[in-house]
């Protein structure tokens, strides 16, 4: 008893409404609780599922097949059906002529044939209608009612056999035809009491109702201090509140930005540059040769218009181009090619961050300096779970006098227990074609093991010394998309770029620290 | 574990290798784990692993030797590299005809005699062949290796450049698509380019010949037709044959010799012994006229104990840095702390000091190294876009709008077409993979009608943005193109109308600093009369700029974007707003 009296306390007025709908009834279905409680339909889907979760009713779905009216029958059930309306229309003036109905044609045509079938009437010379036996009038009046009934939709189990039959015939059938009956099939919801429901309802009258509590505070109760002397009626604050849209940072972004904020926190320097770029400074200030795979159409996309840049700085062309095949001044022997200063010009989609290291490199930044970009790149791959269109890069470089290999350890390290937040890291050889020595940087994570996060190198002197770098560049780059990935427990790559709304609005990053979950220990990752 | 693009990843090569012809080749066992140790030596990941079978994913493309078992062996066996197996004097000659100058100038070959070759062994050297010359070797174009039952043949053997139809043999079956084919019957040359499932693969690099590459032997026996395919007579070694003859053709005089050095320490490895050939050409090369192969580059570098130290920045020994050197294959020679690297004749991608002080690094162990956090102080700081960028998506957000993050690359149906416009100016790709990404965006607002397109069942109101990049060709600029920062906004509910996202626009350009005015223009993608430029004047007595649009969308393009609510977008460039 206890119990109930809580629960009549936080009754809603549109609980009370339904319950007293129900009282002295077993069950009812929702149409006819919409038709007693005189509510709309979705204050009673509200109100019931708050009542189903007090326990106080079940609700039990199924779908039934109703009879419906088209919009032609919704005309008729105003209007009345073309055989009534020729009725109506004879019963006034005796005698009419076909041409004085004012309905289509095919309409008159239809309603005649039926009347005159029935032997309702006949047709004389020269189109006019009389009466031949009124007594199957009821034939008529039985049609319109079963239109006026299909207003509200009847089930189609309730039907007896002959009005199947009259359905039948003026049923619509798909795509043609101005038939007025439709059926359909439609969820409807059975509500019954429960035991404790009963309980409740039982103790409604006598409980002063909640719809004389004061539900909605308004201006005007305070104003007019109608407040005072009222009871207020108690929420059940346990219940789920309406879903919210909220305005929010898309999470890919959002960990891209925690990314950021942490680089900029160890020193480093934002850097941009365009997505479009030549094929200098993509690859060959990168000292890679122009014969190299990477370069061939499989390995990056070309313009188709336009496709060559302005002319490249002609004596850093031709220090490049010296260096590519004999090495020019700095003590490699080159490639030993054939160096095609035209190709250096043409236009390419970036395929890596590097060129923006390269690019401020060549402007000759004053040691020390560190600097990084989030670059977006790409390159020709069939899209699949672990290729996307485009794709985002991170990837900068330490300008110092003093560095040197263990500095690039150092400096991997620190990302390893800054960024990824692992707790044990390994260092192997890597390769890449314009630092050496080149290492990939993994890290122990708890469940999958030994995972790459990226690599660096000492860039090489044919990179700096054409561009009058005279001090050592370490190179760095990391695997942003799959920390991403994991840290956004994502498994496809390009969700990471999807246009579901409902996919973005269900990812988010953990609080703390959107990367953490690499290799801190996150609760569900399977690669 | 999944394949990720990470920092400048290319499409590595991967090689398929049985543990246990490692092991032979070691002469000991190893465990997986030990192996998988072992690998950072050759830049090496094991990928998968199926019985015996192990795919190995090698990082290093400058390295032609490790694209086999036996490189792979070598690297881990750490011996020092023995010279004297392969200069003996040579037995056998190979003389070039003079016109091949011009069509496929260069050739080197060897005879390995007791080759112990067992299935697996021959396997790895199909394998070996065929990787040198599809990755090294650019798809036979650089270098083509053709291998042989050295009895089947009398030398001198004769490389000639010959009309593609007086030359007919028997060719090897071909693997095409689908079952391998058997060629029982003779072919010609031209034949062979035509039918042939390796000519219509390989043909193009003969495209421009009119005679063509051939080798015969003393008694006139075809060998080959290179860089096609060899006799079905003598070019086919099988199981138990113990003399092997082996040749490179190629285009480039380095490759073909390095090629030729490869294969043969890798028959040495497998107990032949190596018998070099005399190649006589007419011409002459960068290494003369006569060249015996396999041959020595004795490439060689001198680097100062000093250099070592100051790149990885350990005091090393002297003897240290020889020993670890040795193990690596090379050579060299020490005096006053200066060493002298010579490269083994399988090697030929030293170019710089630092690629011998990388190997000494590799075979000392990486994480032998000590790591040392930098020491220098930098200030560090994002860039005066990004901070825009930055405020201007807080106030989206605070507007309650929800940020979308797309791609750039998409199609030009999705820019024009959709949208009702005819084809602009854009940014084009001219080897897309397909359609659907193909041109560079030159506007979001397709982005945010993509979103549509697919979110119906997403709850309602959908308040969109992105803020991210477009391109556009501007002959002007040094790249003939500019990427530009955009801003573009969507709303989209039952009720929503130019208005309700007019007030957005309003509210954003105060807290961002801007003022602007609408003007009214007409416009394929929107209703006629809901929609202006949006107009900035940065200062007075200049004429007002188009940084942007504001419009709702017309229902023929919601129609073609299959989208059921009404939608009003904006879009505003802000690397515009804040060049001035």
């Amino acid at each position: 008893m206890k119990n109930t009296n809580r629960v009549l306390k936080e009754l809603h007025p549109l609980e009370v409404k339904v319950l007293l709908a129900l009282k002295g009834k077993e069950k009812l279905t929702s149409e006819e609780i919409i038709n007693i409680a005189r509510i709309s339909e979705a204050h009673l889907r509200r109100a019931a599922g708050w009542l189903e979760t007090k326990k106080l009713i079940k609700i039990i779905k199924d779908t039934k097949t109703f009879v419906y009216l088209t919009e032609t029958g919704k005309k008729y059930y105003k209007k009345g059906i073309p055989e009534k309306q020729i009725i109506e229309l004879i019963d006034k003036k005796q005698v009419v002529n076909i041409k004085d109905i004012n309905l289509e044609p095919t309409e008159i045509s239809k309603a005649i044939g039926f009347l005159k079938n029935e032997n309702i009437i006949e047709i004389k010379s020269g189109g006019t209608l009389t009466f031949k036996d009124k007594t199957q009038l009821e034939k008529v009046n039985h049609i319109q009612n079963l239109i006026d009934k299909a207003h509200k939709g009847i089930p189609l189990e309730t039907l007896a056999k002959e009005d199947k039959k009259i359905i039948e015939e003026r049923y619509r059938e798909r795509g043609k035809g101005r038939g007025m009956f439709e059926i359909t099939r439609k969820q409807y919801s059975t509500l019954i009491i429960t035991k404790q429901g009963g309980q409740v309802i039982s103790s409604l009258h006598i409980k002063e109702l909640p719809l004389e509590k004061i539900s909605q505070l308004t201006p005007g109760l305070i104003k007019d201090d109608k407040w005072r002397g009222k009871k207020f009626r108690e929420y059940n604050i346990g219940l789920k509140p309406p879903r919210l849209v909220i305005g929010r940072k898309h999470p890919y972004q959002e960990f891209l930005d925690k990314v950021r904020e942490k680089l900029i926190s160890m020193g480093f320097c934002e850097v941009e540059g365009p997505l479009v770029e030549n094929e200098f400074w993509n690859m060959d200030a990168l000292f890679m040769p122009q014969f190299h795979p990477a370069r061939e159409v499989h390995g990056i996309y070309f313009t188709r218009h336009p496709k060559y840049s302005k002319k490249i700085e002609p004596k850093l062309l031709e220090k490049v181009a010296q260096t590519h095949q004999n090495g020019w001044r700095t003590k490699s022997k080159g490639w030993g090619y054939k160096f095609d200063k035209k190709r250096a010009q043409r236009l390419i989609l970036r395929s890596q961050g590097t060129p923006l290291s390269v690019r401020t490199l060549a402007l000759h930044p004053k040691p020390p300096g560190k600097y990084f970009a989030i670059a977006r790149c790409f390159r020709p791959d069939q899209i699949d779970v672990t290729h996307a269109a485009d794709f985002f890069q991170i990837e900068g470089i330490v300008i110092g006098k003093n560095i040197n290999f263990r500095s690039l350890l150092g400096l991997l390290e620190l990302f390893g227990t800054e960024i990824a937040l692992a707790k044990e890291i390994r260092f192997t050889p890597g390769y890449f074609p314009f630092t050496e020595p080149s290492a990939e940087l993994h890290a122990k994570h708890p469940k999958l093991g030994w995972v790459e996060l990226g690599g660096a190198g000492m860039f090489r002197p044919e990179v700096t010394l054409p561009l009058g770098v005279k001090v050592p560049v370490i190179a760095w780059g990391l695997g942003l998309d799959r920390m991403a990935m994991m840290a956004l427990n994502i498994y496809d790559i390009r969700d990471l770029f999807s246009s579901d709304l409902e996919l973005i609005r269900s990812k988010t990053t953990r609080v703390d620290d959107p990367a953490h979950s690499l290799c801190a220990g996150s609760s569900h990752l399977m690669i | 574990m999944c394949g990720v693009i990470s920092f400048n990843d290319i499409n590595m090569p991967t090689i398929t290798i049985s543990k246990r012809d490692l092991e032979s080749l070691l002469k000991r066992t190893l465990t997986l784990e030990k192996l998988e140790n072992l690998l950072p030596l050759v830049k090496g990941e094991i990928k998968t692993i199926e019985d015996d079978e192990l795919k190995i994913e090698l990082a290093d493309t400058n390295r032609p030797d490790l694209l086999c078992v036996e490189g792979i062996a070598r690297e881990i066996v750490a011996e020092p590299f023995r010279v004297r197996d392969f200069l003996q004097t040579p037995v056998k000659e190979i003389l070039v005809a003079p016109e091949l100058k011009s069509i496929r100038p260069y050739i080197g070959g060897f005879i390995a005699l007791g080759v112990s070759l067992d299935e697996i062994g021959l396997q790895a050297l199909i394998q070996a062949q065929e990787k040198l010359a599809d990755t090294y070797g650019h798809k036979r174009k650089n270098i083509a290796i053709g291998i042989y039952n050295a009895k089947k043949i009398e030398f001198p053997v004769f490389y000639k450049a010959v009309h593609p139809e007086n030359i007919s043999f028997v060719p090897l079956r071909g693997e095409g698509r689908g079952e391998p084919l058997e060629f029982n019957k003779s072919l010609n040359l031209q034949e062979i380019i035509n039918l042939h499932p390796k000519g219509k693969e390989y043909g193009y690099i003969l495209e421009k010949a009119s005679k063509f590459p051939f080798l015969e032997d003393k008694k006139g026996t075809p060998l080959s037709f290179p860089p096609i395919i060899n006799s079905k007579d003598t070019g086919e070694v099988k199981l138990g044959d113990t003399d092997i003859f082996c040749e490179v053709t190629g285009t480039t005089i380095d490759q073909v010799m390095l090629a030729v050095n490869i294969i043969a320490c890798n028959l040495k490895d497998r107990g032949g012994e190596i018998y070099p050939c005399k190649v006589k050409y007419s011409y002459t090369t960068k290494f003369g006229k006569e060249i015996i192969t396999p041959y020595d580059f004795k490439d060689s570098i001198q680097i100062k104990k000093q250099e070592f130290e100051n790149l990885l920045g350990t005091k090393l020994k002297t003897r240290e840095i020889k020993e670890n050197l040795i193990k690596t294959g090379y050579r060299t020679k020490i005096k006053n702390n200066v060493i002298k690297v010579i490269s083994p004749p399988y090697r030929k991608d030293i170019m710089h000091k630092v690629d011998v002080i990388e190997d000494f690094a590799i075979r000392r162990g990486y994480n032998s190294f000590k790591p040392e956090k930098l020491k220098e102080f930098t200030v560090g700081k994002t860039t005066k876009l990004q901070s825009v960028i930055h405020k201007t998506r807080s106030l989206m957000v605070g507007c309650g709008f929800e940020e979308i993050v797309s791609n750039v690359l998409t199609s030009s149906t999705n820019l024009f077409s959709k949208m009702g416009l005819q084809k602009g100016n854009v940014v084009e790709v001219e080897n897309a993979l397909s359609e659907s990404f193909s041109v560079l965006r030159n506007s979001i607002i397709p982005s945010l009608m993509q979103v549509e397109a697919v979110s119906s069942k997403a709850v309602y109101p959908h308040k969109i943005f992105e803020i991210g990049e477009i391109v556009i060709p501007d002959p002007a600029a040094e790249l003939k193109t500019k990427t530009l920062i955009n801003l573009s906004a969507l709303i989209s509910h039952p009720n929503s109308n130019f208005s309700e996202l007019h007030s957005f626009l309003d509210s954003l350009s105060y807290y961002l600093g801007f003022q602007y005015k609408l003007k009214k223009i007409s416009h394929p993608s929107f209703i006629k009369g809901r929609v202006g430029n949006i107009m900035v004047g940065a200062y007075c007595n200049t004429p007002l700029q188009n940084i942007g649009v504001l419009g709702e969308i017309h229902p023929q393009i919601l129609e073609n974007w299959g989208i059921k609510n009404p939608v009003t977008v904006f879009e505003l460039s802000i690397s515009k707003i804040f060049s001035s």
